[in-house]
């Protein structure tokens, strides 16, 4: 037998006990050739090309999930950065208003697009600003909330701050009242469009995960990324090391079991790509959590000996794991990119929600977690009165610990329309819910309206 | 064991056999060969003639059986198996289809992947 029935068994086990999955195979098309003046134009191109790239992405990737036995659970797009397209038939339109109808027709064409070729989610409705705004930049953020309430699957991201530009918080403090007019304009939803609307700090142009995905600049006509995900089995492998053994061999376990996961997820990815005839980009190892029970990045935590994610301990577990499972990932493949670390997303992770609603967790904690893991403050429920500054500062925090560390960094907040801290709110689905976070009652009103830029940090003297 | 019966046979047809046996590995090979193996597990309660209708399933589809190991802790029984899908006469998912039906014919879970998922996880 070239493999032992314990070999078998255990890749079994992690399929149909441990919720390993492939959690995305993401297709990143370039739609730079639609440019065009013609408003009417630019919307069909766009439809038409993302349709006729990607029509058979879900077929194709339902047959791979059958013949390997690892299930793909979902597939998307990614695309250019919709305000580097749009930006002839902005300066065409004249006016503002009629710039901002432009990007809301796009956002309906693309999330027709998504609809057609049956993906969840399409995402590149994003603008690049770390340093500042042409006219389709601005003409995109502000038509943020309407084409964020006119879609259903459509993501949309902006880069607002880098390690070599600073932050650009002319930006910032304008996306504040932006997040509340999605809230308010989604407020049917729960205000989930905030779910569909990411803030960056040195965003990666070949993330495969949602809502954050875009085909960055520098990327070729064509790339499939893959996101591979399994908190279950990372956590299991813990459990069965267990108590006593020292944090080395938490490592190394933790490492050992990326490395398997890497394996097999590259090899999907790239039979989905050879099948599509497209180019494989990217493998994007991150444990991403979903609300199922054992599926939990917080239970981890729990599991490496911290009583409840938040308590003291909690980042230094954190920054085990999330090295761990770059250093598995990344001796595993080649192709390794993207954010490739752990989530942190609170509603979408069962583990999060109880620790919150248990006291220990709140948006502090948190932001401290965020400066040793992958992503930042991710799905966060807000109070829905929370002030725009406050938003602005809390965005100002978060980009700026990307910036100084030189990682990426971002927020994703939703302010629930109506709600208050304490009372639940439920976004369904892979979303998840709970309860909603206080904020500080103190804000930062004077910081948000000054405006401007924080330069770029000094690369020397680093301490 | 075949090195057994070829021990001591010179140049007989069974040190051949021999030679051609340990320069290969059964279940490993070109790229090509090994994207034609598949793995099929079967976990469940112990009963008479599982073995029998699963590889009845595989010979009527033509797949060569090149390995297969059973195990039983006590009720619980598993078996893995590897096969040649290289002549089959039906699709993948066909296969894959009657072997599940078979499974729950049997009341036993049957799974069935290609060989390099396991390639790639246990042998880096």
């Amino acid at each position: 037998m070239p493999f032992t029935t314990q070999e078998i068994l255990e890749t079994i086990r992690m399929v149909e006990v441990e919720h390993f999955d492939i959690r995305t195979v993401t297709l990143g098309i370039s739609l730079r050739e639609c440019a065009t003046p013609d408003a009417k134009a630019l919307s069909a191109n766009v439809y038409e090309k993302v349709v006729r790239i990607a029509s058979r992405l879900v077929p194709v990737a339902q047959e791979v999930q059958d013949e390997f036995g690892i299930p793909i659970i979902n597939q998307r797009i990614s695309v250019t950065p919709v305000a580097l397209v749009v930006e002839p038939a902005v300066v065409a339109a004249g006016s503002s208003a009629a710039a901002q109808e432009i990007l809301v027709e796009v956002a309906r064409a693309l999330d027709r697009a998504a609809a057609e070729v049956g993906v969840n989610f399409i995402g590149g409705f994003s603008a690049l600003v770390d340093k500042g705004c042409t006219p389709a930049d601005w003409a995109l953020i502000e038509s943020l909330p309407a084409a964020l309430a006119s879609t259903n699957r459509l993501c949309a991201s902006v880069n607002a701050a880098s390690t070599r530009a600073g932050l650009n918080m002319d930006v910032i403090a304008r996306l504040g009242t932006i997040i509340q007019q999605i809230a308010r304009a989604t407020a049917d939803r729960g205000g989930s469009g905030c779910a569909r609307f990411v803030v960056f700090a040195n965003m990666p142009g070949d993330n495969p995960f949602m809502a954050g995905a875009v085909h960055g600049l520098g990327e070729p006509e064509i790339a499939l990324n893959v996101g591979i995900s399994g908190p279950g089995v990372v956590l299991e492998a813990i459990r069965r090391l267990g108590k006593n053994r020292p944090l080395q061999e938490v490592a190394e376990t933790i490492k050992r079991t990326a490395f398997k996961i890497t394996r097999a997820g590259e090899l999907v990815g790239r039979e989905v790509a050879a099948r599509l005839g497209v180019p494989f980009g990217i493998l994007d190892l991150s444990l991403a959590p979903t609300p199922e029970v054992g599926d939990s990045v917080a239970e981890i935590l729990e599991a490496i000996g911290v009583d409840v994610v938040g308590a003291p301990g909690t980042t230094a577990a954190l920054a085990l794991l999330n090295d761990a499972v770059k250093k598995g990932g990344a001796m595993a493949s080649t192709s390794v990119g993207g954010l490739s670390g752990a989530f942190i997303p609170v509603t979408e992770d069962a583990g999060m929600v109880a620790g919150v609603a248990r006291g220990a967790l709140g948006l502090e904690k948190l932001e401290a977690m965020t400066s040793v893991c992958s992503v930042g403050l991710d799905m966060i429920p807000l109070p829905g009165d929370t002030p725009a500054h406050t938003l602005v500062g809390i965005l100002a925090d978060e980009l700026s610990i990307g910036v100084i560390n030189h990682k990426t960094t971002a927020v994703r907040v939703i302010p629930v329309p109506g709600k208050k801290a304490g009372e639940r709110v439920d976004f369904g689905g892979l979303l998840g819910g709970g309860p909603i976070l206080p904020v500080s009652a103190f804000g930062c009103n004077v910081l948000a309206q000054r405006g401007g830029r924080i330069p770029a940090p000094l690369q020397s003297l680093r301490n | 064991m075949e090195s057994e019966k070829a021990s001591g046979a010179g140049n007989s047809p069974q040190r051949l056999t021999l030679e051609a046996w340990a320069s290969s590995s059964p279940a490993s090979g070109s790229p090509e060969e090994s994207k034609n193996k598949i793995v099929v597990t079967v976990l469940g309660k112990d009963r008479i003639g599982i073995i029998a209708r699963v590889t009845g399933v595989l010979a009527q589809h033509h797949v060569n059986i090149l390995d297969i190991s059973q195990t039983i802790f006590g009720e619980l029984f598993s078996m893995t198996l590897i096969g040649d899908i290289g002549r089959a006469d039906i699709p993948f998912v066909e296969l894959k289809r009657e072997l599940v039906a078979a499974g729950q014919e049997l009341g036993v879970r049957v799974l069935i992947q290609r060989q390099e998922v396991f390639e790639r996880m246990h042998r880096p």
